[in-house]
């Protein structure tokens, strides 16, 4: 690597090799020449705790209490210092001290559908190319901890986009059963690993025949989907799926919920090599009786949120771990008839760990929450600011057929959160 | 010898014994074509499929499904020398075929996907229905694309226009709805236009906006109008857009002042001197039966000329789908062995062979683990709950959100079914080896499942390891594995009772026989 970086030699190499493919660039340590270009890395995976349908910012990390659209709920004060969110997370209060808030997140795009791809990409859905999942990039760009784990996992729901235009390999596995997402991959009931062995090898026998016969690339490739799914399935790390081998005194720390289990699992698979993990919650389209649905949609996910950063920080891990709590967009802060919000393109997004400097609001919007009256974070550079995390280059070209395609289309971090 | 091993011991000698007299002949269009390529490519095309091995390939092709054990024996027994081209017609005029035909026809036409979003834009019972008659009654397909390019109105009254409708979404201009045309009713892929002159073919920027124009007056208002202006507070799209361009379809032909523009489209997609849209549809069929495409791409070389040939032929038969079917699936090239060589393959001197399709994959799910009770209680769900929408309440869209699940089992989420074979993913490869409802579902001891029912219905390790290697690889057990199988089988029945026979199935449910169709 020496050579590599410090030679004018070996830095023209390393951009043969660059161009070359990502394989090969990746062999030769992007993460590394990343650092130099753009300053300390500190994340090596990422948990997204994605919050489907838009949640009220209004009632949750931006609140305003006692104004026309602040609704019935108060601000209470947090552990970091000047930082009041909403009075229904009061776990993740205690745990403040180690998040920041970026309260100027902005679009255009107030669908569902294309705001959810967005929020996943950085790229408007096109008619004419799919692009790959933040988890997916994060994963490639990083390359594999472990070989036997998905390098990117997905819970609780379909995701909108997936590996797009990389290779398959960086595909997010999907485990969409927010009640038991581990049904796939842990082992069954009264049908024990021998069991499976003794099949696998009947299997193969029974493959050889065919495959011999029928000689096929797509078979060979589907022989290697099913043998990469055996090494999951056998693997000693598999265990990270199974949340029931952690401490009762742990378990009651995210508490006995589907979303709780779901954060203590993706602490489990980042902790065993998994780079990226998503937990897929809600149903946050609060368009009528939006206090009364955000009070449980809180409660539901403070207790697991505030967990999850306490044992990060508690194992170690936070420095290291990027956290992202998000959704597609925000409410309006004004309260219709039906004491619902509507559809609102500026909300905000927490976020932690990974080098991110805690304590810190980024963004201010006025009184009422009705505009953005200080520094405005476009999607671009709120993605931006999670590839500057990882040290990816947000312009390095991903593809170059059917056109370049970069990992982002521009789009600057947000420095103040380095 | 009692009567079941009769019949196994008849099924091996028609499986694999001397071959009837092929029903194809020089009267075949394809036939005649290939007879001289293989020639000019000093290639030896294999030699016809066994009745296995084309009953479960054409039942697959045409039906989406497996065949069951006792259509298998009724149809290996058969000794009339044309059975095949009898079984191919039967088959065609059957409501499945027809229902699912239509199906693999409708998720092209809806891009291979359907956001929440889509539902609301497009009504897909209606839609659904309309294809399904059309394909059931063989109207002409000339006739099927002009509807959907120039109805325009009520979406249950013209069901033809929820294909507008489903692509037009919040954009300003619906870019997306002309690329789909143009890919589905003319063969093109003119997406790089939309910003440059392609760097491949000879379509240049103005011409892709000028083939806009037909698409640009287009507004989902609930039903599919048009309107001259664009929408309140429209921007300029971000992409390459050109605006003041008069309407110019591909080949250079502009409608005359006094024709509306749908019926100028649907005119000048059908009038092509290439006719490029049978080309298409003819392509498109092609690919789903042969795993390939007949059409060149910018980057490969394949059989225009055939083609050509063909969408002549189709024409002349009053474009109709069910002859270009029948003359498909009648060529000796489709009822060919499928093992062999990448490289035989390539000048298609081996039989067809590729991953079943969602559509097929979900059907045939269902069939094996005897869903269908639990897919009807789930439609009389949807129908009560007060939180479905409206839309889901029709179970001909249920039906298209089984798809979706199955679509995303075979390809990676994001990869471009038109162009990416989808067969597997490590996720369905999890599922199937190791998902706890799944495994509970290869039951042997559970009645109502396939396995519990072959159980019930054959006493003999034998004959139980036949029927299910005939319910799940359509074909009985070779000599090999049944002495295998019943082996392994009798050597474990004292202590682990029928659990054995659950390994087998689960050792043919993993594998690429079972998932292929070959």
């Amino acid at each position: 690597m020496t050579d590599c970086t410090c030679s004018r030699r070996g830095f023209l190499r390393l951009s043969v090799a660059m161009s070359a493919g990502s394989a090969l660039a990746a062999k030769f340590g992007i993460p590394l020449l990343a650092q130099e270009a753009t300053g300390p890395v500190k994340a090596k995976r990422c948990i997204v705790l994605w919050m489907m349908g838009a949640p009220s910012q209004m009632d949750t990390w931006d609140p305003k209490p006692g104004t026309e659209t602040g609704g019935p709920f108060e601000a209470i004060e947090t552990t970091a210092s000047g930082i009041k969110i909403g009075q229904h997370l009061p776990f993740t209060a205690k745990q403040m001290k180690h998040l920041s808030l970026i309260r100027t997140v902005n679009s255009h795009d107030p669908n569902h559908d294309t705001a959810q791809y967005l929020l996943h990409t950085a790229y408007r859905k096109a008619a004419d190319i799919e692009h790959p999942h933040l988890g997916s990039i994060v994963a490639s760009e990083l390359g594999m901890e472990v070989d036997d784990l998905p390098p990117a996992v997905v819970i609780g729901s379909a995701p909108p986009a997936g590996c797009g235009y990389l290779p398959a390999e960086w595909a997010p596995v999907v485990f969409d059963r927010l009640a038991d997402p581990a049904e796939d991959v842990l082992p069954v009931q009264n049908n024990p690993r021998e069991r499976l062995a003794r099949r696998w090898r009947m299997l193969q026998q029974f493959e050889a025949g065919f495959a011999e016969q029928h000689e096929d690339k797509r078979i060979q490739a589907r022989r290697q989907a099913c043998e990469k799914a055996y090494k999951v399935l056998t693997s000693e790390r598999v265990k990270a799926f199974d949340v029931r081998q952690e401490p009762l005194e742990v378990r009651n720390l995210y508490g006995n919920t589907d979303f709780g289990r779901a954060c203590l699992m993706a602490r489990r698979l980042a902790e065993s090599g998994v780079r990226f993990v998503e937990v897929m919650y809600g149903d946050w389209d609060t368009h009528a009786d939006n206090f009364e649905r955000v009070k449980t949609l809180c409660t539901d996910i403070d207790r697991p949120m505030a967990a999850l950063v306490e044992d990060l920080n508690r194992r170690g891990m936070l420095k290291d771990t990027l956290i992202l709590w998000m959704g597609e967009f925000g409410r309006t802060p004004k309260i219709n008839a039906a004491n619902g919000r509507d559809h609102w393109t500026t909300w905000s997004v927490a976020l932690g760990g990974g080098g991110i400097q805690p304590g810190r609001v980024i963004g201010r919007t006025d009184a009422l929450g009705m505009s953005i009256a200080e520094r405005g974070v476009p999607v671009n550079d709120l993605f931006a600011t999670i590839y500057h995390a990882f040290g990816i280059q947000t312009d390095k070209k991903l593809i170059q057929v059917p056109r370049p395609m970069k990992v982002i289309d521009g789009g600057s971090p947000v420095r103040e959160l380095f | 010898m009692n009567r079941a091993l009769a019949i196994v011991a008849l099924l091996a000698l028609s499986g694999f014994g001397p071959q009837e007299k092929t029903p194809t002949g020089p009267g075949n269009p394809i036939d005649a074509w290939f007879s001289g390529y293989w020639v000019s490519k000093g290639a030896t095309p294999a030699r016809p499929a066994t009745d296995l091995v084309f009953y479960r390939r054409v039942t697959l092709d045409l039906y989406g499904r497996l065949p069951t054990p006792d259509e298998i024996r009724a149809f290996t027994v058969d000794k009339a020398p044309d059975k095949r081209g009898k079984l191919v017609d039967r088959m065609l005029l059957a409501d499945e075929c027809a229902e699912f035909l239509s199906d693999v026809w409708l998720d092209a036409l809806i891009d291979h996907q359907m956001t929440s979003q889509d539902f609301g834009r497009a009504d897909m019972g209606p839609l659904r229905r309309w294809v399904r008659t059309q394909f059931h009654e063989d109207v002409p397909y000339d006739r099927i694309v002009r509807a959907l390019l120039s109805d325009r109105g009520s979406r249950r009254e013209f069901p033809a226009v929820n294909y507008a409708l489903k692509h037009l979404g919040g954009d300003p201009v619906p870019v997306k709805l002309a690329v789909m045309s143009a890919r589905l009713f003319l063969g093109k892929d003119i997406r790089c236009a939309q910003c440059h002159d392609h760097p491949f073919g000879d379509m240049t920027q103005q011409e892709f906006w000028g083939f806009m124009e037909f698409f640009r007056p287009l507004r989902n208002a609930g039903d599919l109008i048009e309107r001259k202006m664009p929408p309140a507070g429209a921007k300029r799209d971000d992409l390459g857009e050109m605006r003041g361009v008069k309407p110019r379809f591909l080949d250079g032909r502009e409608p005359a002042p006094d024709k509306a523009l749908g019926e100028a489209l649907a005119d000048f997609t059908l009038t092509t001197a290439e006719k490029d849209c049978s080309r298409a549809l003819i392509d498109r069929t092609w690919r789903q039966l042969f795993g390939r495409r007949l059409l060149s791409t910018p980057i490969e070389k394949n059989l225009d000329e055939l083609a050509a040939r063909l969408a002549i032929e189709f024409e002349r038969e009053g474009w109709s789908l069910r002859k270009l079917l029948r003359m498909i699936v009648t060529s000796k090239v489709y009822q060919m062995e499928s093992k062999g060589k990448e490289a035989d393959r390539a000048l298609y001197a081996a039989g067809p062979l590729k991953p079943m399709g969602p559509i097929q994959f979900m059907r045939v799910f269902t069939d094996v683990f005897n869903l269908h009770d639990v897919h009807r209680e789930m439609y009389q769900r949807i129908e009560a709950s007060e939180i479905a929408g409206e839309q889901f309440k029709d179970p001909e869209v249920v039906k298209l959100l089984f798809y979706g699940w199955a679509r995303e089992l075979l390809l990676p989420k994001g990869r471009d079914p038109e162009e990416n074979p989808g067969f597997g993913t490590p996720r369905m490869a999890m599922k199937f080896m190791n998902n706890q409802r799944i495994q509970s579902m290869i039951n042997a001891y559970w009645g109502p499942s396939m396995l519990g029912r072959i159980m019930s219905k054959k006493t003999k390790a034998t004959e139980r390891i036949d029927e299910i290697f005939l319910s799940i690889v359509n074909r009985p057990a070779s000599r090999g594995e049944r002495e295998e199988y019943v082996d392994y089988v009798e050597k474990r029945a004292g202590w682990e009772g029928k659990k054995p026979y659950e390994d087998v199935l689960w050792v043919l449910l993993n594998s690429s026989e079972f998932l292929f169709i070959h």
